[in-house]
């Protein structure tokens, strides 16, 4: 399976991580706002794992 | 999924009231756990967790209780049933996290000091456990009058439990490595 989502690197390890969800979530600043879905009102946040060391990390997009 | 890294499956204690049977409960829990090969545990006392309450949610995210989210591959809360619900105080601590819990396993144990094993406060916390993104597994352990569950010095009076307890942690811990593999090898699409 492939994904269109850009890959973080792990602040940890440095290793590529994986993309394994996307949450809907509710902006919390002015930016987020701007930046959300017009339809829903919600951004999405990436949740990201590091194959190597474990670490999690997200991204709201 | 040859996977030489052990599991780390946390047990939430989700009461903080004083005198809480649930605290037996979770050190059996805790107990059991430590028996499996390949497993680790710690006990999350949520009394011990710092949490403001003059906010609430992701804002008062405590950096030792998140390490500890994030680290952890599966969980397993063990929460008594007050007036039918889940103590506000746990909710309270789970709600400061969200993207350490994400596609991981939970398992539930519930507590009364009446005859239902808290089977209300676990039907209560799934829909909680779904959208805080965990995976709730379909075995739960009732543990009813909880006051006489245990003797005086801790010890399990109910041993058909551990029967019970053992099936739920062989989901648990299954559910958990297929999630870790899924984690971090497989990608979702967009």
């Amino acid at each position: 399976m492939t994904s269109q989502i850009v890959p973080m690197t792990c602040e940890g390890c440095g290793e590529p991580m994986n993309a394994h969800a996307e949450k809907p979530v509710v902006p919390v600043s002015a930016d987020e706002a701007e930046r959300a879905d017009r339809g829903l009102g919600l951004l999405i946040e990436e949740i990201h794992q590091c194959p190597q060391c474990g670490s999690v990390q997200s991204r709201r997009v | 999924m040859d996977d030489p890294r052990p599991l780390f499956i946390p047990v939430i204690l989700g009461t903080a009231r004083k005198g809480r049977a649930s605290a037996a409960v979770a050190d059996l829990m805790v107990s059991q756990i430590a028996t499996r090969t390949g497993v680790k545990t710690e006990l999350i006392d949520i009394a011990t967790v710092p949490m403001p309450v003059d906010d609430a949610g992701e804002g008062i995210k405590d950096s030792r209780f998140a390490g500890l989210m994030a680290a952890a591959d599966g969980l397993v809360i063990v929460t008594p049933e007050y007036n039918h619900g889940y103590p506000g105080l746990l909710k309270h601590v789970l709600d400061s996290c969200l993207k350490e819990y994400i596609h991981k396993a939970v398992g539930i144990v519930g507590v009364s000091a009446g005859g239902f094993g808290g089977t209300r406060v676990v039907e209560h916390l799934l829909p909680v456990m779904r959208e805080l993104g965990l995976v709730t597994i379909f075995w739960d352990v009732n543990v009813s009058n909880a006051r006489k569950a245990f003797d005086e010095t801790g010890a399990l009076r109910d041993t058909a439990l551990l029967q019970r307890i053992d099936k739920f942690l062989r989901e648990l811990f299954w559910m958990s490595r297929t999630l870790r593999y899924g984690r971090e090898k497989v990608a979702v699409d967009r």
